[in-house]
């Protein structure tokens, strides 16, 4: 029942910069509740633009967005707000306070909520984190991969229904990113949270969605799963970008054998290990 | 430079030592250093003001401020200065002559009066300074921008000080990189006005870059459901210790300028 209801509606949306520059166009989405999408599209392609559509941050030039059933116009925009938690791709945008107890704390007390709520929330939203301790810390002081969960963390503290993440691994090293995938993907499960993540970083996609859209040069190119996305190589050249590597061996194993070897393509290491030891079983 | 510039800045080392003033809330102690900085300016006495002086060198070393690094931080600039602008104040102050520069018709005589008047002078300027120092050293940023919220400074103004703190080591780092970046592309000696050319583009991209960033800063705000007022959630408790020390400094001042005015 709650898989069937529309988080985010779009249609025909196009946006145009007041310096003429077109930066989506013609674009149509779709997103039910409860679902992960990736939004995949190289620099430039109007990402971010479109993830400010969503949140109301921009007005589209033409076409409508429809959030949780609600119209985003100038009446509900705060309720939009609440219910919709957009993360930036810069935490130095999103962290402006002294401390990081103000910053978590900013969100919900702009909400009106009673001060006792509002620091049960901030509690629970650095724990979730794994920021306990770090409430009197000044944002400057914290590490990339530390920013990137407090900016989440003054987003989750608002308990969105949808959480959108702007270019999440970006800046972050490895054992960062892996804790971040962790994460995010406890928050799907646990809280249902609909889940949108905009990213040119392939290999993170699989992790983190199973629907994707792929934008180039502010119009959707193809959608589907992120399975079928990856094993279309021509589809991923022409948005420049490359399959994940896992992928990309598998498909060229496949090609270069002339038959289908290996369907569907493996996305993660433990399926393509099954999926390896099944085949060497056969032959 | 720029990381020691940070490190004295941005460290926040001494607001988390174990000292007197640090246990102080930010409000009273705001109040307090208000309070010598009003007798120093008001008091004409040597003596008081040495007594503000040692006051506040007491309170550095009750505070566990390292001597040294209070010293140079409240004297090398601020009071050097203040002593050069109050030299004149030696020659031309009448009174009992202390000593004659000079020959013949053609001198200049330094007076009892001059010195006692430059002193003042510059110790009043030093017991200002180190007033403030000492505050800005042991409290936290953060506390001191919520004393300022607390005495009704007007909120525009309390939160751009507190987002100009938050932001000014970022563009700095901005600005350094980018000084960086042309270094590494000068393969030969400038000319003057070619350095200053270039300077001259990079400000204005730092200009820039601020503008987008505070642009994309107001962006997150809006995000978060900002509609015009920063809710604190923040509330400071005194306790009898920070009433205690309010009212003991006070009284201090208080006395050190009735007593001045009493025997003047």
């Amino acid at each position: 029942m709650l898989l069937k209801e529309a988080a985010i509606e779009m249609e025909k949306i196009k946006f145009v910069y007041p310096d003429g520059y077109t930066a989506v166009e013609n674009v149509n989405m779709s997103i039910m509740r409860g679902e992960r999408i990736a939004i995949l599209g190289p620099n430039g392609a109007g990402k971010t633009t479109l993830l400010m559509l969503i949140d109301g941050l921009l007005t589209p030039s033409e076409g409508q967005v429809n959030v949780l059933g609600m119209p985003v116009n100038k009446n509900n925009l705060y309720k939009v707000r609440t219910k919709v938690g957009l993360v930036f791709q810069d935490p130095d945008d999103q962290l402006f306070c002294p401390t990081l107890w103000e910053d978590v704390t900013f969100g919900p007390l702009s909400m009106d909520l009673s001060k006792k709520e509002v620091a049960r929330r901030a509690k629970e939203a650095l724990k979730v984190m794994g920021l306990e301790g770090y409430e009197e810390k000044p944002p400057h002081h914290l590490s990339a991969g530390e920013k990137k969960k407090a900016a989440i963390a003054t987003v989750l503290v608002m308990e969105p229904e949808i959480l959108i993440l702007d270019e999440p691994t970006a800046n972050l090293d490895p054992k960062s990113r892996t804790e971040l995938v962790k994460i995010v993907d406890n928050l799907h499960k646990e809280r249902k949270i609909t889940l949108i993540t905009a990213t040119h970083d392939v290999n993170f996609v699989a992790a983190v969605a199973d629907r994707v859209y792929v934008l180039n040069k502010g119009q959707i190119i193809a959608e589907g799963h992120v399975r079928e996305v990856f094993s279309n190589p021509k589809l991923m050249e022409e948005a420049n970008l490359e399959p994940p590597a896992l992928t990309h061996f598998f498909n060229i194993l496949n090609e270069q054998s002339g038959m289908d070897l290996i369907k569907p393509l493996p996305l993660t290491i433990e399926e393509a290990i099954d999926k390896m030891k099944r085949l060497i079983k056969k032959s | 430079m720029l990381r020691t510039f940070e490190d004295i800045i941005y460290s926040e080392k001494f607001p988390a030592f174990n000292g007197v003033l640090q246990k102080i809330d930010p409000r009273v102690k705001f109040c307090c250093f208000i309070a010598f900085i009003l007798t120093a300016v008001v008091a004409r006495t040597v003596t008081s003001l040495i007594i503000l002086f040692i006051l506040v060198i007491i309170l550095s070393v009750a505070s566990k401020i390292p001597p040294k690094f209070f010293f140079l931080r409240t004297t090398i600039f601020i009071p050097i200065f203040a002593a050069a602008i109050a030299s004149p104040l030696l020659f031309i102050t009448p009174g009992r002559p202390l000593a004659i520069i000079g020959y013949d018709k053609y001198f200049l005589s330094i007076t009892w009066e001059g010195v006692y008047k430059a002193a003042c002078f510059t110790l009043r300027v030093w017991v200002c300074v180190a007033s403030l120092t000492l505050l800005v050293l042991t409290t936290r940023f953060s506390g001191l921008v919520h004393a300022l919220e607390k005495f009704k400074m007007p909120k525009v103004l309390v939160v751009m000080t507190a987002i100009t703190y938050r932001f000014v080591f970022l563009f700095i780092n901005e600005a350094y990189r980018m000084v960086l970046a042309k270094e590494a592309r000068t393969v030969k000696k400038e000319g003057k006005l070619h350095t200053m050319k270039s300077l001259a583009h990079i400000i204005s991209t730092l200009f820039i870059r601020a503008y987008e960033r505070g642009e994309r800063v107001y962006m997150a705000m809006m995000a978060r459901g900002y509609k015009g007022e920063i809710k604190s959630i923040g509330e400071m408790k005194c306790s009898y210790k920070d009433w205690a020390f309010g009212f003991s400094s006070v009284l201090t001042c208080f006395v050190i300028l009735l007593v001045e005015f009493l025997f003047r």
